[in-house]
C-alpha cells in the first residue's frame, strides 16, 4: 500500500468533488493529480505521463468529450473514466472507437467511492496486459 | 413608386438638357472669345469640338425624348393597370369574392379593400392570425400546398371571425418580375351552396324517414315506349310485404311483377295501359301468388308523362289480404246462411213466411249498408282528392233521401204544387209529390218520360245560368215550370222543380195533340186536364221565391255535412299524427341511456322513462302520478332544485354528485330543467352517470402531476447531484480517515501528537460516527429521491426489447428477497409466493429494467405492509397471476396484507404520498410504477384494496409494440 500503484489524473470543476475522489483515490495508493479546467490538463499530460484520467463532462472551456480526444493524441496510452452529472449523457462514437463503454460512464453522485476505486485498478490491469 | 420613377426621368431629362445647353453656350463663349489669340488650328479644334458638342446634344435630345415617350407609355399603363384594378375590386366587391396575394412566409402582400374594411390593414400580419386568428399555420393550409406543388389547389374554410361563414378558397401560385413565388387565392362565399346542401340533406332525409314509416310499398314504376316495365325506386317496405329488398326490384321489376298471380295479369297490364293512355290514376286491387299462397294488395298511383316518352307513376301498395279475408268470410258464412235458410225454406215453406221476411229484410239492411259503405267511400274519395270529377258528388252523399222527400212532399202539399228533385240531368232524386194526372200519364210512356226528364235539365240549366227565380214553359204541354238550383261547394249537384201549373193557358188542343204523340190515352189525358187545379202566375211566382229559400237552405245543409264529414275525417287525421308523434317522442325518450324523470311543482311523477324504471325498479305505470321522494327517494333533495328551475325558469346542475352504490363511489350529473308547457308548471329531472369520466378526468390529473415533477426533476437534478457528491464522498471519506485500516491515519494521528485510539474513544463517546452516518444517510435518501423523480420525464435511451414476463418476474422476485435479507428489516422468505402463469404467454416489448422496478416496488410495498400487521393468524401470501387478454398481458400482484382504505387508495398514485414512517420510503415508488407503465409503456395500472383483506395491483402491457 505504501508503494505508488498509478498515476490517476482527476479532471472535475467542482472543487469537492476533485477533493473528495483525490483523498479516496490517494488512501487506496494511487498518484492523484487534481486540475481544474481541460486546457491545463492537457498542458499537463504533455509533460508528465498518466495512467488512468477520469473526467468530469461539463467544464469550462474545452468539454470532457474534447479533452479526451485530444489526450489521447497526447498521451495514447492513457485510460478514461468518465464521471458525469448529466442525466442524460450518451456516449459518442468517437469516444467508443477509443475502446471507452457505458460501464465507463460514472453518473454523479456516486454513493460509494470504492466502485470507482474498483475501475481504476480494472483500467490499470488492461495497461499492463 | 411609379411617381418616384416618373420624377426621376423627368429630372434626369432636364439635368441632361440644361447641361447641353451649358456645354453649348460655354463654347461659342470659346470661339468667341478665342477669336483674337488662338491660332487658326486651335481654331478648327475649338470648332470641330464644337461640332462634337452639337451632335452630343442631338444624341441628348434623342435620349430625352425616348425617355419621355416611355414615361408617358409607363403612365398610361399605370392608368390602365389602376382601372383594371379598380374594376377587378369591384366585381369582387360585389359577389363578395376576396382576393389576397400572400407570400411563402405567409405574409399578407395585398387584400382587396372590400375586405380591408372587415378585417383591417394586413401590414406585417401572417394570413393565418389576420384571417382565421391563429398562432400558427392552418392544419391543411392552401398556401403551403399550392406552393409545394406548384399548382392551383382549392380548398373550404370557414371564416371565424365572420361567425363561421363558409368560404371556398383558390389558391393560384405565381412567380412576379423578382421571380419570387407567391400566391393569389380567391376566397368565394359558399353560403347559399351550403345551406343548398344542408336543406337537400334534410328533404333526403325526411323523405327516407317518411317512406320507411308509410305502413307500404312506396315505388315508382315506369311503363317504356316499347311497353316494358321498370321500377326505379321502391321503399324498404319491399322486405314486409314482399319478402324483397328494394335493391332487387330496382334493379328488376320482374322480380316483384313475375309474383302477381297469373290469373290478374292480364287485367294488371290492361289497366295499366288505361292508365297510361288516359293519363287518370291507377287504382288497382291485385293478387300475387307466391308458393300457392294468396295475397291481397291494393294500389294507388299517379301517372306521368316523361319528355323520352317514358309514363312514371308514384304510388303505394297495400298489403289488403287480411281485409279481403275478412269480407271473403263473412260471405261465405252469408252463403252458409243462406243455404241453410234456403233448404230449411223448401221443406217448412208453408210455415215459414215470417222468416222468409226476416231475410229479405236482412237483405235490404246489407243492401243499404252496402250502399251507404259506397257512399262514404264516394264522399272520402271526394273529401281525399279534390281534383276529382264533380259529378260523383251527388246530393244523397250529403242529405238523406227521407229528409229530402219529407221536405218535399211537406213543401209540394202546403204551396199545391207539383214538386220533385233531380239531379242536373233531369233524372229525378225523390219521388214526385202531387203530380197532376196529365203528367202522370205522360210519365208514363217512355217518349213523355224522356221528355220530361229533358224539360226538366233545361228548366235546371236556365236556373242556373241566371242564378235568378225564372219559370220556363215545359217541353211537353207548355205548363209552367221553375227550378231551384241546389249547389254544394261550388258544384251545381241536383235541382228542385216545381210546377205543372197551368198558369199560362194551355189549350186542349195541345194536349189532345201531345197524348197522340207519346202514344198515350187522349182521353183519360184530357180528363185529367179537366181536373187540374188553376194558379195565377203571381201566386206561383210567390212559390217559387220561397222555393229558392228553402234550396238554398238544402245547400248550405249539404254544404255544412260536407265540411263536417271532412273536419272528422281531418280530425281523425290529426289524432292520428299525434298518437305516431307520441310514439315517436316516447320512443325516443326510453331510449335515452339517461334517467329521465317529470315532476310537477308538487313533485308527482309526470314521466318516467325507461331507464328511470331500471335505475328504480318501479315501472312507469306504477311511477306516474305518485311523489318522487316514494318512488325516487334518492332525488328527494332534487325537489329544491326543482322549484328553483321552475321559479328562474333556468336549467339547475349538480354535477359529479357521488353516491355508494354496493360499496363503491359513483357519480352522477343531475340537472333539472325546467317545463313549460300549456301553463303546466313543472321541471324534468335528467341523471347520467359519469363516473367514468370523472376516473379518467382523475388519471389524466395524475398523469399531468407526475409529469411536471418529471420536468422539474430534470431541470434541476444535475445541480443538486453535484452537492450530493460532495456530502456523500466528503462523509465517506471522514468515516475512512478514521478507520484502524489505514496505517496512514495511525501515521498521521502519531505524526500529530496523538493516536488514533483516543481520536477514535472521543468520537465514539460524543457520537460522532453517528452524525456522519446520519449524514450519508440522508445523502443517500436525496440522492434516491432525485433519480426517481428523474423516472417521470422520458429517458431517450431507454431500450424497448421483446421479453420473457415470467423471466423477469422470477428476476424482480430474487431482487426483492436480496433486498430484504439485506436490510434484514423484514424476512421475504416468511411470505408465500403463489405463481398463476398462463402457459406460452407472449413476448412483451417493454423496457426490462423499467418493469424489473415496477414489479420489484409491488413485491417490497406488499412485503412492507404484511410485516406491519404481524399476526399469527394469517399467514402472509402475495399471489402473482398473468395471463394474455386480447391484446394485452394482464399482471396482478395480490396480497393478503391490511389493505387501504379509500382515502388512501385514492391518493396511492400520487407523487410524494407515503404512508410509511418518515425515511423508510420516499413516497415515489407507486407513482413512478404508474408512470412507466402508463406514461413509457402505454398500458393501464389500477388499484384495488379492501382494508383488512388485502391490495391487488392489475396492470395491463399492450401486445402490440406502440409508440413506446
Amino acid at each position: 500500500m505504501n508503494a505508488v500503484v498509478g498515476k490517476v489524473l482527476i479532471v472535475d470543476d467542482e472543487s469537492v468533488v476533485r477533493l473528495n475522489l483525490a483523498a479516496f483515490l490517494e488512501d487506496e495508493g494511487f498518484e492523484v493529480t487534481v486540475i481544474a479546467n481541460g486546457e491545463d490538463a492537457l498542458k499537463m499530460l504533455a509533460e508528465t505521463p498518466i495512467d488512468v484520467a477520469v473526467i468530469d463532462l461539463r467544464l469550462p472551456g474545452i468539454d470532457g468529450n474534447g479533452v479526451i480526444l485530444r489526450a489521447v493524441e497526447i498521451q495514447p496510452r492513457v485510460k478514461f473514466l468518465i464521471h458525469t452529472g448529466s442525466v442524460n449523457y450518451q456516449l459518442p462514437a468517437a469516444l467508443r472507437r477509443l475502446g471507452i463503454e457505458d460501464e465507463h460512464v460514472f453518473q454523479k453522485p456516486i454513493e460509494d467511492m470504492a466502485v470507482i476505486v474498483e475501475a481504476v485498478r480494472h483500467l490499470m490491469g488492461e495497461r499492463e496486459t | 413608386m411609379k411617381m418616384n420613377k416618373k420624377l426621376l426621368f423627368s429630372l434626369v431629362g432636364y439635368g441632361l438638357a440644361l447641361l447641353t445647353v451649358a456645354v453649348v453656350i460655354c463654347h461659342l463663349a470659346a470661339i468667341k472669345e478665342m477669336d483674337a489669340t488662338v491660332s487658326a488650328a486651335g481654331r478648327q479644334l475649338v470648332v470641330w469640338s464644337g461640332g462634337a458638342a452639337l451632335a452630343l446634344v442631338l444624341v441628348l435630345l434623342g435620349i430625352i425624348l425616348f425617355l419621355t415617350k416611355r414615361i408617358a407609355q409607363h403612365e398610361r399603363v399605370a392608368r390602365e393597370t389602376h382601372t383594371m384594378q379598380q374594376h377587378i375590386e369591384f366585381i369582387l366587391g360585389a359577389t363578395n369574392t376576396g382576393l389576397d396575394i400572400i407570400d411563402s412566409q405567409f405574409n399578407v402582400r395585398y387584400m382587396d379593400p372590400a375586405w380591408q374594411k372587415l378585417y383591417g390593414d394586413p401590414a406585417g400580419r401572417k394570413c393565418y392570425e389576420y384571417f382565421m386568428d391563429r398562432d400558427e399555420v392552418c392544419p391543411g393550409c392552401g398556401v403551403v400546398k399550392a406552393l409545394g406543388t406548384k399548382s392551383v389547389t382549392v380548398i373550404e374554410e370557414v371564416l371565424v371571425k365572420e361567425n363561421n361563414r363558409p368560404i371556398q378558397v383558390t389558391t393560384i401560385p405565381f412567380q412576379n418580375e423578382e421571380r419570387e413565388w407567391l400566391v393569389a387565392e380567391m376566397k368565394a362565399d359558399i353560403s347559399q351552396r351550403k345551406q343548398a346542401e344542408e336543406a337537400l340533406r334534410t328533404s333526403k332525409e325526411r323523405y327516407e324517414h317518411i317512406t320507411s314509416n308509410i305502413p307500404g310499398l312506396v315505388y315508382q314504376f315506369v311503363m317504356h315506349p316499347d311497353g316494358s316495365y321498370s321500377m326505379p325506386y321502391a321503399s324498404a317496405g319491399s322486405r314486409e310485404l314482399f319478402g324483397l329488398e328494394p335493391e332487387t326490384i330496382v334493379r328488376d321489376a320482374g322480380a316483384l311483377l313475375d309474383l302477381i298471380h297469373p290469373d290478374d295479369v292480364e287485367v294488371f297490364n290492361l289497366h295499366v295501359r288505361e292508365s297510361a293512355d288516359s293519363l287518370k290514376p291507377w287504382r288497382h286491387e291485385l293478387r300475387t301468388l307466391v308458393d300457392g299462397k294468396e295475397r291481397w294488395y291494393q294500389g294507388v298511383s299517379h301517372p306521368h308523362r316523361q319528355p323520352n316518352g317514358d309514363i312514371l307513376w308514384d304510388g303505394v301498395l297495400l298489403d289488403i289480404t287480411e281485409r279481403k279475408q275478412a269480407e271473403e268470410e263473412l260471405r261465405k258464412h252469408r252463403d252458409h246462411l243462406e243455404e241453410l235458410v234456403a233448404a230449411r225454406t223448401s221443406d217448412l215453406k208453408a210455415g215459414n213466411d215470417e222468416l222468409q221476411r226476416e231475410i229479405t229484410e236482412r237483405k235490404r239492411v246489407e243492401q243499404a249498408l252496402r250502399e251507404s259503405e259506397k257512399h262514404l267511400r264516394v264522399k272520402l274519395d271526394y273529401i281525399m282528392s279534390p281534383d276529382e270529377e264533380p259529378s260523383s258528388l251527388s246530393l244523397l252523399d250529403l242529405v238523406t233521401l227521407e229528409d229530402l222527400q219529407q221536405i218535399q212532399d211537406a213543401f209540394a202539399q202546403a204551396m199545391g204544387v207539383a214538386s220533385i228533385i233531380s239531379d242536373v240531368e233531369g233524372h229525378p232524386i225523390t219521388t214526385a209529390s202531387n203530380f197532376c194526372g196529365v203528367c202522370e200519364i205522360i210519365r208514363s210512356t217512355e217518349k213523355g218520360n224522356k221528355r220530361c226528364i229533358r224539360s226538366d235539365k233545361i228548366v235546371g240549366e236556365k236556373a242556373m245560368k241566371t242564378m235568378r227565380p225564372t219559370y220556363e214553359k215545359c217541353l211537353s204541354c207548355g205548363f209552367v215550370d221553375a227550378s231551384a238550383p241546389i249547389i254544394v261547394a261550388g258544384k251545381h249537384i241536383a235541382n228542385w222543380l216545381i210546377g205543372q201549373s197551368n198558369a199560362m193557358g194551355v189549350d186542349r188542343g195541345r194536349i189532345e195533340k201531345y197524348a197522340v204523340e207519346i202514344g198515350a190515352d187522349v182521353d183519360a189525358m184530357l180528363a185529367a186536364y179537366e181536373k187540374m187545379p188553376q194558379m195565377s202566375i203571381e201566386k206561383f211566382e210567390q212559390i217559387l221565391n220561397l222555393l229558392w229559400l228553402l234550396a238554398k237552405e238544402i245547400s248550405t245543409l249539404g254544404y255544412n255535412n260536407l265540411k263536417l264529414t271532412k273536419d272528422i275525417a281531418e280530425r281523425k287525421q290529426a289524432e292520428d299524427e299525434l298518437r305516431r308523434l307520441r310514439n315517436l317522442l316516447s320512443n325516443i325518450v326510453n331510449s335515452m341511456p339517461s334517467v329521465l324523470v317529470g315532476v310537477d311543482l308538487q313533485g308527482r311523477v309526470t314521466q318516467w322513462n325507461r331507464e328511470a324504471a331500471r335505475a328504480t325498479g318501479i315501472a312507469a305505470e306504477q311511477a306516474q302520478g305518485r311523489l318522487l321522494d316514494e318512488v325516487f327517494p334518492k332525488l328527494q333533495s332534487e325537489m329544491e332544485q326543482v322549484r328553483k328551475a321552475i321559479r328562474t325558469r333556468q336549467v339547475q346542475e349538480d354535477l359529479k354528485v357521488p353516491r355508494r352504490v354496493d360499496g363503491e363511489t359513483r357519480f352522477s350529473d343531475v340537472i333539472v330543467y325546467p317545463l313549460l308547457a300549456n301553463g303546466v308548471e313543472g321541471a324534468v329531472i335528467r341523471i347520467d352517470d359519469v363516473t367514468e369520466r370523472v376516473h379518467i378526468e382523475e388519471m389524466m390529473m395524475q398523469t399531468e402531476k407526475m409529469m411536471s415533477v418529471g420536468a422539474l426533476a430534470a431541470g434541476m437534478a444535475h445541480e443538486i447531484n453535484n452537492p450530493l457528491g460532495g456530502i456523500l464522498q466528503g462523509a465517506q471519506n471522514i468515516q475512512r480517515r478514521f478507520s484502524t485500516e489505514l496505517a496512514k491515519n495511525v501515521q498521521v494521528a502519531r505524526e500529530c501528537g496523538t493516536s488514533l485510539d483516543t481520536i477514535r474513544a472521543y468520537l465514539g463517546k460524543r457520537e460522532i460516527q453517528g452524525f456522519i452516518e446520519g449524514i450519508r444517510e440522508s445523502g443517500t435518501r436525496a440522492a434516491r429521491i432525485v433519480a426517481n423523480m428523474l423516472q417521470f420525464s422520458r429517458r431517450s435511451e431507454a431500450q424497448v426489447v421483446l421479453a420473457d414476463l415470467p423471466e423477469l418476474v422470477e428476476r424482480a422476485l430474487e431482487l426483492a428477497a436480496s433486498d430484504y435479507d439485506l436490510k434484514k428489516k423484514y424476512d421475504f422468505r416468511r411470505i408465500e409466493i403463489v405463481r398463476e402463469f398462463e402457459p406460452d404467454l407472449p413476448q412483451v416489448p417493454v423496457v426490462v429494467t423499467e418493469i424489473e422496478q415496477v414489479v420489484l416496488n409491488l413485491l417490497k410495498n406488499a412485503a412492507q405492509a404484511m410485516q406491519e400487521e404481524q399476526s399469527d393468524e394469517k399467514k402472509p401470501h402475495i399471489i402473482l397471476r398473468m395471463k394474455r387478454e386480447g391484446d394485452w398481458v394482464r399482471l396482478v400482484v395480490e396480497d393478503n396484507g391490511p389493505g387501504m382504505n379509500e382515502p388512501t387508495s385514492k391518493r396511492a398514485f400520487e407523487p410524494f404520498f407515503t404512508t410509511k414512517g418518515i425515511g423508510v420510503g420516499t413516497g415515489l415508488g407507486l407513482s413512478v410504477s404508474y408512470m412507466i407503465i402508463t406514461n413509457n409503456h402505454k398500458g393501464t395500472m389500477t388499484l384495488d384494496s379492501t382494508p383488512g383483506k388485502g391490495t391487488r395491483f392489475v396492470i395491463h402491457l399492450p401486445l402490440e409494440r406502440k409508440a413506446l
